[in-house]
């Protein structure tokens, strides 16, 4: 009996030995077989293409035919390009004017409505965070609608005539008001899942201790947030630079908008239609500059300000 | 919280408390009206007839109309077509790519290779880069294959969304082992773990990604406008502004636009008031995650 | 570049793929019977589809196609029509031709361009060299349709629709303010004039310009210098600054809008067409394409008020005469090297625009497009005699074509302006470069830039922004 267990355990020991070879030559294929759709498709459409790009933005390409390589004139003439400017600035002015007031409204809105004393919370919050659900393109469309010079509700109701889309340097700011609009929802919530992170003893503790309301928030609250604050400056900024739906759509017609009012993205859009696939290369790496330039700033200003994790 | 302050007001009714509470009340009653005043317009004005809309923006409908609904459903403006685009682009989309995320995650999350932090290192360095960076490149690649105004070229560029890898990674890092060396000791294959006990377990995780990218796909703007704008397969995003351009007796449409702008929301929104919480939480820690 | 080499051996093994099929349904096609294969035949008697591409819409290509082969049909007997519309304007039609081109597929037989659009695709290679083509008909074509269609002295394209310049006004109105043609012919008594018209007529205005004008204005009023281009190859830089023609231009301009002689709105405006139904505007310095939209903007109401005539030299301001050049030219076909049925679309055109009897045809069919040949002339000034209504066109339309809105006379007019047509010459950076000026225009009338100032920024912006426009 122990000799037949024996055997049979030899036997599959025997035959388990060319299985775990294969096992072990199939385990090792294994994780690169379930990298492989992602990673293939990511080389194809995201790795190659950064390096094609960079490639192509020292050229002269039109799609078609022969293309001419010109070292950095396509960067020169982009960088020499006042519209390039004009629009990097628009850029820059959309992230600047929206960002603060839009992160600190925000936070205040979630401290308010952690406030013991406030109900319903559970009724407020799904109502602040739907401008958030709404497409971007059709609540572009409706404050096209609500600032509209001659028949908008906004000069209708405060008795104006003001021309909040026509006027170049107004137009900038009713896309400020757009971009505030549509994301105090979604940083409220995030800030508010943050506070619920606080631990309520933390604050128990400071006001036992006779901390005001100001020196609660300024020596408990914000020192605690500070990852939150500083994902969120850095998660702005980034998704800012990228801006192209919200000032296309609200200031111009079917056609993109005017240089005063448009982002950085709409020179790359431009050149890309006109058939300058190297200028619409070199902008676009040019954004990425920019991207690192502005991401460093905030974390220079937060290294500045205490510790960074 | 009863307050030790409170001990030294004087014994009024009211307090310095009672006019704060009001007045955050009131800021949040403000805050609420300003965040729905204009999905309420959009409501409303698409209710009005493209003359009304001049005269009488603000307000309830003088006269109800859904000629407007008739005209985008059916009519010369109609956005049907695209709308289905739109959708159809957006689940294959979210489908697909919350399959290659998820196995992406796995390998990473589960096992050990080399070159695996080699290649995490790689989708980690490009979340600063801005993907527009790839967009000449890959009108140039699609133009070669003749995919340029189809679906594919909406769907195939964000399969490989990097935030997925990233939030599915996290949250299949808490499986535990054990539970996968049982399932092999019982001679399940690895396509077979992946599938019926990971997916599944991960299903929360998986439904947070499913809303941002369906969110993400829904919205897309850039992308379809400079590669897939031909009406036929234009999502309704790229298709719904250009109605700003057409006149009717001179006058322009905007009751219409107003009713597409409906069409637009409606699914995403349904989406929302469904699950609200699971929603808002799932905005959170896709965010935070990153 | 390595990836576009990995595309073409990808692309080359999908085209041997295809290869093998289509020989093989070749074969069997011979081998079997019955199905015709559609496509490559030349000058066989395999039926051919013709690939037409056009912006706007497909109407018009489509009417008058079928008006040419219910005149010839024998031969366009194997010839049937495809309409490609890329989109609304010239620009998506130039950006569907360089995706085609870079696809190497889909290559369309005719695609209808812009004048100004013709230099890039000229230079790179890609379009017919039609001289031979068009040679036959050399002199029969007016002048300027001539110069449509060529390019750097050779014929690249079949001429389609000339835009030369006519100034359309409110005789009635001149009368009563008791302006004259005349008096317009110089700058100064062209702003005289417009100050007295609206004296008279306080809503009314002679003219109308924004701030923001279309880019034709610019080739309209440059297009009369002899010899002037944006670029000088010769001295391999551009001319804003050093050709008095552009600033004459701008400082005329700014002249008109200084003067508050114009209404303050701009063309293709929300509230232009309304303007000219509310008897605004008393007169407009624009293209002879108008005659299609004049009418419908100023309906019925004001049929027979509307006068015709050419351009006011407005020299001796603008050193030139005014009444001579054209707007972007005009439009062309063009066929590309690559097209899959160049014989078809040479047949196809040979009796659509370069014949007698089918440009007529057409015209009367379709009305937008004037013939181009002086021995239609003729024809056409007979049906505008005869004054009878087609049957297939309503009593409305009929109200507002030309002959009836402006009178007969309107048609004579427009033949001699296609004699007075310059083309400008484009070089193939033409659409950025105006797209640069028209911002430095919209700057001075806007007051935000002087002239000098203007001009100076555009041509720091060309020189950076296009270099070389020739190195392509």
């Amino acid at each position: 009996m122990l000799l037949q267990v024996q055997q049979e355990n030899m036997l599959q020991e025997k035959s388990r030995v060319p299985t775990k070879r294969a096992k072990n030559w199939k385990r090792l294929l294994t994780p690169y077989l379930f990298l492989l759709p992602f990673f293939l498709l990511f080389i194809v459409l995201t790795i190659g293409p950064y390096f094609y790009a960079l490639g192509l933005s020292f050229f002269r390409y039109r799609g078609y035919g022969s293309a001419t390589f010109l070292g950095f004139a396509n960067y020169l003439s982009v960088l020499r390009y006042h519209v390039f400017w004009t629009e990097l600035g628009n850029t820059l002015f959309y992230w600047a004017a929206h960002t603060f007031p839009l992160i600190v409204i925000s936070f205040l809105l979630a401290c308010l409505v952690r406030w013991k004393l406030i109900r319903g919370t559970k009724f407020f919050k799904p109502i602040i965070f739907l401008p958030n659900v709404f497409a971007i393109v059709a609540v572009s469309l409706v404050f096209q609608n609500l600032f509209a010079t001659q028949y908008g509700v906004i000069n209708q109701f405060f008795h104006t005539t003001l021309p909040w889309l026509e006027s170049a340097s107004l137009s900038r700011w009713v896309v400020v008001l757009l971009l505030i609009w549509r994301n105090l929802g979604f940083w409220f919530v995030v800030f508010l899942a943050g506070l619920t992170t606080i631990s309520p003893e933390l604050d128990e503790a400071a006001t036992i201790d006779g901390a005001t309301v100001w020196q609660r928030l300024r020596f408990v609250t914000l020192p605690l947030m500070r990852p939150i604050f500083f994902f969120a400056f850095i998660y702005d900024a980034i998704t800012s630079m990228r801006l192209y739906t919200e000032p296309n759509v609200l200031t111009a017609g079917a056609s993109l908008a005017q240089p005063s009012a448009a982002p950085v993205l709409n020179l790359l859009v431009t050149n890309l239609n006109a058939g300058n696939f190297g200028e619409s290369s070199a902008v676009g790496w040019l954004l990425f500059l920019v991207t690192i330039g502005v991401a460093g700033v905030i974390f220079g200003l937060f290294r500045v300000t205490g510790e960074v994790e | 919280m009863v307050s030790l302050s409170t001990q030294k007001q004087p014994q009024h009714w009211w307090t310095v408390h009672t006019f704060l509470l009001a007045g955050g009340y009131a800021v949040l009653i403000v805050v609420s009206l300003v965040s729905l005043y204009p999905a309420v317009i959009m409501l409303l004005n698409s209710f009005k007839s493209n003359s009304e809309i001049l005269i009488n923006p603000g307000g309830l409908p003088i006269h109800w109309t859904l000629a407007n609904y008739a005209n985008i459903l059916y009519g010369s403006q109609a956005l049907v077509q695209q709308f289905w685009n739109s959708v159809l682009v957006t689940v294959v989309t979210t489908l697909l790519s919350m399959l290659f995320s998820a196995m992406a995650a796995f390998a990473f999350a589960k096992y050990r290779f080399p070159g695996r932090n080699i290649l995490f290192l790689l989708l980690l360095a490009t979340i600063m880069v801005p993907m527009e960076i790839t967009l000449p490149p890959q009108y140039l690649l699609f133009a070669q294959v003749g995919w340029i105004n189809t679906y594919q070229v909406q769907i195939l560029p964000f399969m490989v969304p990097v935030f997925g890898v990233f939030l599915l990674r996290q949250y299949l890092l808490s499986i535990p082992d054990s539970l996968l060396e049982a399932a092999r000791l019982d001679g399940a294959n690895e396509w077979l773990i992946f599938w019926r006990i990971v997916v599944p377990i991960a299903r929360p995780a998986l439904a947070v990604f499913g809303i941002l990218q369906t969110l993400n796909m829904w919205n897309s703007y850039l992308w379809p406008q400079v590669m897939a704008n031909d009406t036929s397969v234009a999502p309704l995003m790229v298709i719904l502004p250009n109605l700003r351009d057409t006149v009717v007796g001179f006058l322009p449409v905007w009751g219409t636009i107003m009713a597409g702008c409906v069409l637009a929301t409606l699914p995403i929104l349904i989406l929302f008031l469904t699950n609200q919480e699971r929603f808002m939480h799932g905005v959170v820690i896709g965010a935070i995650r990153e | 570049m390595p990836f576009l080499k990995e595309q073409m051996s990808r692309r080359s093994v999908l085209k041997l793929g295809f290869g093998v099929v289509a020989s093989a349904t070749g074969l069997s096609a011979l081998a079997g019977c019955g199905s015709s294969t559609p496509g490559s035949a030349v000058g066989s008697s395999g039926p051919v589809t013709l690939n037409l591409m056009t912006w706007g819409g497909d109407a018009d290509a489509k009417t008058a196609f079928s008006t040419i082969k219910n005149l010839y049909p024998d031969a366009l007997k194997n010839i049937s029509l495809k309409v490609t519309v890329p989109g609304a304007n010239d620009a998506d039609v130039a950006k569907a031709l360089r995706l085609a081109l870079s696809a190497r597929s889909n290559i369309p037989d005719l695609i209808q361009l812009n004048r100004t659009q013709l230099s890039e695709f000229a230079t790179s290679g890609a379009l017919m060299d039609l001289t031979d083509f068009i040679n036959p008909v050399k002199n029969d074509l007016f002048n300027g349709a001539l110069q449509l269609a060529t390019y750097q002295g050779k014929i690249m394209a079949i001429p389609f629709q000339i835009k030369s310049k006519i100034f359309f006004y409110r005789h009635d109105l001149f009368e009563q303010a008791g302006i004259s043609l005349s008096d317009l012919s110089t700058t100064e008594g062209y702003i005289a004039a417009g100050k007295k018209f609206h004296a008279h007529f306080p809503d009314k205005y002679i003219i109308n310009l924004g701030t923001q004008p279309q880019q034709y204005i610019l080739g309209e009023f440059l297009s009369a210098y002899p010899d002037v281009h944006i670029y000088d190859q010769g001295r391999q830089s551009f001319q804003l600054t050093t050709n008095p023609a552009f600033t004459e231009v701008f400082t005329f301009l700014k002249q008109i809008k200084d003067a508050g002689i114009a209404l303050p709105i701009d063309d293709f405006s929300n509230d232009w067409a309304q303007a000219f139904k509310n008897e605004k505007i008393g007169g407009v310095l624009i293209g002879n394409w108008m005659k299609e939209f004049l009418p419908q903007y100023a309906t019925v109401a004001q049929t027979g008020k509307w006068a015709v005539s050419l351009w006011p030299k407005f020299s001796p301001s603008l050193s030139v005469n005014e009444s001579l050049g054209s707007e972007a030219g005009g439009s062309i076909y063009v066929i590309p090297a690559g097209a899959k049925n160049p014989d078809a679309a040479k047949i196809y055109m040979q009796h659509y625009l370069l014949d007698r009897r089918g440009s007529v045809g057409q015209w009367e069919a379709v009305g937008v497009v004037t013939p181009l040949l002086k021995s239609a002339q003729q024809d056409v000034m007979d049906v505008v005699n005869k004054d009878v209504k087609p049957n297939n066109v309503s009593t409305s339309d009929w109200a507002l074509q030309a002959q009836n809105f402006f009178g007969r006379s309107y048609q004579e007019l427009e033949f001699s302006s296609f004699d007075t047509v310059r083309v400008f010459d484009y070089d193939p950076a033409a659409t950025n470069e105006i797209a640069i000026l028209l911002q430095a225009l919209e700057n001075v009338l806007s007051g935000s830039a002087s002239v000098a100032s203007a001009l100076q920024q555009a041509q720091n912006d060309m020189q950076s922004q296009i270099g070389n426009p020739y190195n392509s």
